[in-house]
């Protein structure tokens, strides 16, 4: 009987078909998995049009999330979340924005080395049921992350769309190139080995890397082996924009990002995503023609709690890019909630964090956050939270609203128990936040 | 960065703690703890925070406490934060003042890095560290020769990022080695292997030469006569070896009297018109039938130039084209100038790797032929308008431009010059005389590793690579293409992506082939050559009459750009000038074709970046005294950068010394192309620039803002006239808020050294207040670190060129750390501090001409020992 554990027993360790129609008529009463998407956009917004004013489910929402209307019912606003002790301030929200890790101060290098980012910690409990552990994504690439593995390195960001597409659904050689790759390995590896034992304290922890990366790519190997062999959905390439440059076509190069995700997801490559916009303060994207030429990092600082009077361009820029980051999440949202999985969606199953580590100049509080998708994972959404007493536009401190301390590390922390990852002192986390709970 | 000297001493200590055990540290910190933090603690915090009932049971009475441990550290690192926040002391007790601040939160944070370090086992010795992705794929490039005429590769693109660093160096430290890295090492040195190893069957030979004295019979253009402009339509080139012919398709070009023919520079092609892009307008196409996308294709320009005085070179383009309607796409392959005169025409080569490049191939899979463009790319300095009749009607262009005169093109398909390939040929070379196989595999992979592993390799060590290729000649591969594992393997083993030292216990010489490595690392950023390994090999290297002579050597042979380009690069970080998004106006400003102006803005950016690069280089081969780079009275500028600040008479486009003019004396701190990367596009930059000077001219780092500290603005708002106030006044609202301060007492100050230059680089002439009076004088005046004021940019100058003064910031010191931390691949640190005084001493004396200094740096034992 073809039930889908079958077939992972048959594949190794991985899933080689999606959780196809099939396999779901077939396992009704099963949950489909539960997946976690961590999307980060940094350096600020316009803080005047982001939050909704209203507290509660009856919220009015606001001009900037105005493209989520759809998903009202599928999602939660937070106001007033931030780290513990004011974690993430300056230019650090993207070292901190996943780990929590006060401490963490990424410009100068490795001086302290980051903590875990909740995306590995559950991938490190969950990731080898699927063929990839996690998807880790930038525009930027490289170090230019939100995911730290358990040594608090950064997990190197893919930013390579064609790579991507290349590793999720292989290209017609991918079998025989395996092959080769498996007998490559097997000789570096025994050298590694070799030379490992001849350095010093050092160099060998530096070294051990090389050997780790390793290990990683052979068992990669072999769950690709599996997956590749089984005959991956003939996906092409040809409609998909794949050589587009992040920087100069970005509406193309986040959608076809977005929409790669969101195919991996379906097929159960993989359930667990962060995904970067571009580093904290850094010029990367830059200018925004579209929007008239000015830099984004520029006139979010020119802004620091000014009124939109005041700095009418400066905020309208700001605004004009939080819808375009926006809109993206919506396009996702749609396609993921488009995505059946048996009597549910695909974004039922999938909870979607969005936002940033900064609201205001170098401020890491009243972080602009929400979450999406989630439901049978039981998640209650449709309601504006709001937590921490938070101050004001003019820093005062507004204690109108009884409100609990909560951190972003309890909230990844109930993401985490969502899937089943217990994550209880994750980061500065105290407790889970029920409210989110249904 | 660690070059500040506060710093070093600290991460000394941690050195100290790590060789002479916990006692030494305890004796040398509590001098600093005790003579100045201590005071302070006892005076502001040990009211609550003492022996009786602390509060918070925090404790700020006992002695030096050891940060080495963690929980210790966490603890004061709480303290740093409270401090910095202004959270404590609370509101009721004496507030610090900044002096008393930073003494503080310095000491905490550099005794915390120094326990963070020791704690994980840092020693300050040099790690062991990977070549970044540049080095690698040069490295390929190298070893399988992947050299291309004219054409070039950017095989490190395809690789991931490299952690960055402000500092200019390659710290090993930093360089971490993960699953994605190795997938694409492997994927990329596979598909580079192949591209050199030629497949068993020759692909289908085809040569095409289009003689223009043979394709005029042919042409049946009216109107096209000797001296005419407008010669258009196809021309079949029929070969007898060749089934389908081949098109070749002018554009607006002219025919000179000997029959070639003349591109002019397309931006305006024909009459008036301003646009690169106008199909076949100024260009030379040619559409060969399609071949598959494997080996090299090989085209020979014969070409010369004309270029009228006062004009640059033509620029050569080739380019792929795809030229079917809605799919039109391009790819430039090279671009090079032409500057010989059409009585000595030349051959230039063109190489062109199909397996290495990206291009859509399905688009000429599509149309079935695959097309080139060759255009002339030259591009005015300066705008040059359409110029118009008073009635607004398009007159005769008036300019006379360089011309890029074509004679014969010959065009040979991947493998019909040789076969095998050149590069396959020598790649395999070692194993020639051999007709054993599992011999002949067993030569070419020693060679190719020992040049692979920058180091002599027994047979031995490639036994098991030979048996892959064994294994794989059973599973039946071909007798070359069975190498393409083996060769792989070769390549991303982890001795060639490693600098690899095997270093002992304690600090020792490292061994001759060691230092060759890092030598040739240092100033080629590739392995050593023959002469190197030999020396290496007689062990002669650590003579230091030997090195020093290699290190002149290294420098004059020009693979020494690696070096010079890297290092001056990083340190003024000279990369933002051609990616930041920065406006250079010159987009929109005459050019009606955005496009034109573009490319204009390409070549200004190239050229601002080279400048300073080209001043080091100046600096480095006549071993001038490092100090030039921040004074003396010439520049070093091209025709476009003299156009640039206003220098009449350059022409060429190659750079050379000019007298500088009377405001832009100071090198590289005049530098157009320095000042824009440390405005970063900004128009008001004053804070960005005291951050670029502290850190790049100073030598130390800036700080970073601290977390949730109230927003300048904030508190400013309570100053009613901030929108009056100027930019000084609004920099000063900075310096006047405590936790703030901290940093930007050093950094703002610095920056209005920079006060009458724009973010272009470029003079600002300030304005009449009122019309008719004379116009204010910018005020350029601030501060350094330590004190001592400037008026202006030659006043600061002076400052860090003053020896005399008692001051880390000396520009000569500073740049010698740098240039110490580049050789080391790490941070200088206090380890070092002994050996750093030792250079600085001999430097002064001998003037501090920049190659003894790079000389001596070498010499030293934090070079020669690991």
């Amino acid at each position: 009987m073809l039930t889908r554990r079958n077939v992972l027993k048959a594949a190794g360790v991985c899933l080689p078909l999606p959780w196809l129609e099939t396999l779901a008529a077939a396992e009704k009463q099963a949950k489909a998995p539960g997946r976690a998407v961590f999307f980060m956009v940094p350096s600020g917004v316009n803080m005047w049009r982001w939050h909704p004013k209203a507290l509660g489910p009856d919220y009015k929402i606001s001009s900037t999330l105005a493209a989520l209307t759809p998903f009202r019912k599928e999602l939660t606003i937070f106001s007033g979340l931030e780290h513990a002790k004011g974690a993430g301030g300056g230019h650090y929200e993207v070292g901190v924005w996943l780990t929590g890790n006060e401490k963490y101060k990424s410009k100068d290098g490795p001086v302290e080395p980051n903590t875990i980012s909740i995306d590995q910690h559950i991938a490190g409990a969950i990731g080898s049921r699927t063929r990839i552990p996690s998807l880790v994504l930038s525009a930027p690439g490289g170090s230019v992350t939100t995911s730290f593995d358990a040594k608090g390195t950064p997990v190197n960001a893919e930013n390579n769309l064609r790579r991507l597409f290349g590793e999720l659904f292989g290209s017609p050689d991918v079998l025989s190139r395996l092959d080769r790759r498996s007998s490559v390995l097997d000789l570096v590896g025994e050298q590694a080995k070799g030379l490992s034992k001849q350095l010093g304290k050092n160099d060998r922890q530096r070294f051990d890397d090389y050997l780790q990366s390793v290990r990683d790519v052979e068992s990669r190997l072999q769950a690709d082996r599996g997956y590749f062999a089984s005959k991956p959905l003939p996906i092409s390439a040809d409609n998909l924009k794949l050589d587009v440059d992040p920087q100069s076509q970005r509406q193309d190069y986040f959608q076809t990002m977005l929409d790669l995700v969101a195919l991996a997801l379906r097929n159960d490559q993989t359930r667990i995503v962060s995904i970067l916009a571009c580093g904290s303060g850094h010029e990367f994207f830059g200018q925004w023609p579209q929007f008239g030429n000015d830099t984004h990092h520029r006139a979010s600082h020119a802004t620091n709690y000014d009124t939109e009077a005041q700095r009418p361009k400066d905020f309208a820029l700001l605004e004009s890019v939080d819808k375009w980051f926006v809109a993206h999440l919506a396009r996702f949202l749609e396609r993921l909630n488009e995505t059946k999985e048996g009597e549910s969606t695909l974004l039922a199953n999938t909870m979607v964090l969005f936002g940033g580590g900064m609201s205001w100049t170098h401020n890491p509080s009243n972080l602009p956050m929400l979450l999406a998708g989630g439901s049978r994972l039981g998640l209650k959404h449709g309601s504006h939270l709001r937590f921490n007493p938070h101050k004001d536009h003019m820093g005062k401190l507004d204690r109108s609203a009884k409100v609990q301390e909560t951190t972003i590390c309890d909230v990844l922390r109930t993401m985490s128990e969502r899937l089943d990852v217990p994550a209880d002192r994750f980061g500065d986390s105290r407790r889970s936040v029920k409210e989110l709970l249904g | 960065m660690a070059s500040s000297r506060t710093t070093s001493t600290c991460l000394g200590a941690m050195l100290a703690l790590l060789t002479a055990g916990v006692q030494s540290v305890r004796a040398e910190q509590p001098t600093d703890f005790d003579r100045v933090v201590k005071p302070l603690l006892a005076k502001h915090c040990v009211s609550c925070h003492g022996a009786e009932k602390p509060k918070g049971d925090i404790r700020l009475d006992g002695p030096a406490p050891d940060l080495v441990n963690a929980k210790v550290r966490a603890r004061w690192e709480n303290v740093y934060s409270m401090l910095v926040r202004g959270e404590m002391p609370p509101r009721d007790k004496p507030k610090l003042t900044t002096d008393e601040l930073a003494t503080l939160t310095t000491w905490i944070r550099e005794a915390s890095e120094r326990g963070v370090l020791a704690d994980r086992g840092g020693t300050g010795r040099t790690t062991m560290r990977r070549l970044t992705r540049v080095e690698y794929a040069r490295m390929l490039e190298d070893v399988l020769g992947l050299h291309f005429s004219n054409v070039p590769i950017h095989l490190w693109e395809k690789l991931p990022n490299d952690p960055q660093t402000e500092a200019p160096l390659n710290d090993g430290d930093l360089l971490n080695f993960q699953s994605l890295h190795l997938k694409t090492y492997v994927e990329l040195t596979e598909k580079a292997v192949s591209a050199v190893l030629a497949p068993e069957a020759r692909p289908t030979p085809f040569t095409y030469r289009i003689d223009p004295r043979s394709l005029i019979q042919r042409v049946n253009v009216s109107g096209f006569k000797p001296g005419e402009q407008g010669f258009g339509g196809k021309v079949a080139v029929k070969q007898t070896d060749v089934a389908q012919p081949a098109t070749v398709s002018f554009g607006v070009t002219e025919r000179n009297a000997d029959d070639t023919f003349s591109l002019p520079p397309i931006y305006r092609s024909d009459e008036g018109y301003l646009g690169r892009d106008k199909v076949n307008a100024g260009s030379c196409y040619l559409e060969l039938p399609l071949f598959p996308k494997s080996g090299v294709l090989h085209v020979r320009i014969r070409a010369a130039a004309v270029i009228p005085k006062g004009e640059g070179a033509p620029v050569l383009r080739v380019a792929l084209h795809n030229n079917v309607v809605n799919q039109i796409y391009g790819k430039e392959i090279a671009s090079f100038p032409v500057t010989n005169s059409p009585d000595k025409l030349q051959d230039y080569d063109v190489e062109i790797p199909l397996d290495l490049l990206d291009f859509p191939w399905v688009l000429f899979e599509r149309s079935g032929r695959v097309s080139l463009r060759i255009t002339n790319d030259y591009m005015p300095i300066t705008d040059r308008v359409k110029p118009v009749t008073e009635k607004g009607k398009p007159q005769v262009w008036p300019w006379q431009e360089p011309m890029l005169v074509l004679d014969q093109i010959e065009v040979n398909g991947p493998g019909t010059l040789v076969w095998p390939p050149r590069r396959h040929q020598t790649l395999l070379a070692a194993g020639d005389k051999l007709t054993d196989e599992k011999e002949r595999a067993s030569a070419i992979l020693t060679e190719v590793a020992s040049r692979a592993w920058r180091r002599p390799v027994t047979a031995e060590e490639v036994a098991p690579f030979v048996k892959l290729y064994q294994s794989r000649r059973k599973a039946g591969d071909s007798r070359d293409g069975a190498l393409l594992q083996p060769l792989t393997a070769v390549l991303v083993s982890p001795f060639a992506i490693y600098i690899v030292e095997r270093k002992a216990e304690k600090v020792a010489p490292l061994t001759d082939l060691e230092l060759a490595n890092r030598l040739s690392m240092f100033l080629w950023g590739r392995g050593p050559d023959a002469e190197l390994l030999k020396l290496a090999e007689q062990k002669k290297l650590h003579d230091p009459k030997v090195l020093a002579s290699q290190v002149d050597r290294l420098l004059d042979d020009e693979r020494s750009q690696v070096f010079t380009a890297d290092f001056v690069g990083r340190l003024l970080a000279l990369e933002r000038v051609e990616n930041d998004p920065i406006d250079f106006g010159l987009t929109l400003r005459s050019f009606s074709h955005a496009k034109v102006a573009g490319l204009r803005e390409v070549r200004l950016k190239h050229d601002l970046a080279r400048e300073p690069v080209r001043h080091f280089e100046h600096v480095l081969k006549n071993n001038r005294p490092l100090q030039e780079l921040i004074g003396g009275d010439y520049l070093l500028v091209n025709d476009r950068l003299a156009s640039y600040y206003g220098i009449a008479d350059v022409t060429g486009s190659e750079f050379r010394t000019v007298p500088a003019p009377t405001d832009r004396r100071w090198g590289w701190l005049t530098t157009a192309g320095v000042v824009v990367a440390a405005s970063r596009g900004n128009k008001e930059a004053t804070i960005h620039r005291g951050v670029y000077l502290l850190q790049r001219f100073l030598g130390e780092h800036p700080g970073t803002p601290p977390g949730n500290v109230e927003p300048l603005e904030v508190q400013a708002k309570q100053e009613k006239t901030r929108g009056k106030l100027t930019i000084r006044e609004q920099v000063k609202l900075h310096t006047s808020i405590n936790t703030c301060q901290l940093c930007h007492r050093k950094i703002d100050p610095l920056g209005f050294v920079w006060a009458d230059l724009d973010y272009l680089g470029q003079k600002i002439t300030p304005k009449p207040i009122k019309p008719n009076t004379p116009a204010p004088i910018t005020d350029c005046s601030g501060k350094v670190p330590d004190g001592r004021t400037f008026a202006n940019l030659a006043e600061f100058t002076a400052l860090l060129k003053d020896e005399q003064a008692n001051s880390r910031y000396q520009f000569g010191e500073v740049l010698l750390r740098q240039l110490m931390g580049y050789a080391l691949a790490r941070q200088v640190r206090l380890h070092d501090e002994a050996g750093v005084r030792e250079l600085v001493r001999s430097a002064r004396r001998d003037g501090w001409k920049l190659r003894e200094v790079i000389k001596s740096i070498i010499l030293s034992n934090s070079f020669t020992h690991g």
